[in-house]
């Protein structure tokens, strides 16, 4: 009987194999929406389990908001120091492979700022689903 | 005399050429290798817990801590891109 302790043999994989799958979807959460389907599936015994996936939702869509901002920001503050560092017409002093190396940084950082945001989208599509899981049972 | 170190120098520089692309493509295939290997790991690793998480639908009572940690990896958007399995999840016994 799994206790926590020993390993369940009812998901296989070894440990290792948990600790990549939990990697992945760290990582992958930085860039997609990721409600877990175990949280849709514990929503459905809540009193209102509706409310529940909105404020899951509510609360991703929130995460995903505040990273892209965070990114954007970001971006937007190395772009700034470049042009300072331009402006400054010293520019003997920085290594012109950081110069570039930032730059591609604040593309990279807008890139990924826009594929988050873009990726709101789906968040907006899997909602409706989400809700008519939790409550096709109540109809 | 001179042409004999011509020549030598020639190979040398093909056999370094060759070398150099050769540690290349082998690199290359080793990354292809690894990707497909990886690839094919996640979409197997996927399935069965996608299944785990029918199961977990389908009673939610017979839970424990490891295996509701192990499943809470799949997200919503895994469910709905595989039909059958969203099915499963979604359905419950009792």
């Amino acid at each position: 009987m799994p206790d926590g302790t020993q390993p369940d043999e009812s998901v296989p994989g070894s440990g290792l194999s948990r600790r990549l799958d939990r990697l992945t979807a760290r990582v992958r959460a930085l860039f997609v929406p990721s409600v877990t389907a175990a949280a849709l599936i514990d929503a459905r015994d809540a009193r209102d389990p509706a409310a529940v996936v909105l404020q899951l939702y509510s609360w991703e869509r929130e995460r995903l908001f505040t990273l892209a901002k965070g990114l954007a920001g970001a971006g937007v503050t190395v772009l700034g120091s470049l042009v300072l560092e331009g402006v400054k017409d010293d520019s003997a002093a920085v290594p012109a492979v950081l110069v570039y190396a930032a730059a591609g940084l604040v593309v990279a950082l807008l890139l990924w700022a826009g594929f988050v945001l873009t990726g709101l989208r789906r968040l907006a599509e899997e909602y409706p689903v989400a809700v008519a899981v939790v409550t096709f049972e109540r109809r | 005399m001179n042409e004999v170190a011509y020549v030598a120098a020639q190979v040398s520089t093909i056999s370094a050429v060759v070398f150099v692309f050769g540690i290349l493509g082998i690199a290359l295939a080793l990354f292809f290798a690894l990707t497909m290997v990886l690839l094919f790991r996640h979409r197997r690793r996927r399935l069965v817990l996608l299944a785990a998480v029918g199961d977990y639908a389908r009673d939610t009572t017979a839970i424990d801590s490891a295996r509701r940690k192990a499943i809470s990896v799949v997200t919503v958007a895994d469910l709905l891109t595989e039909p059958k399995l969203f099915d499963a999840a979604t359905r419950r016994d009792r």
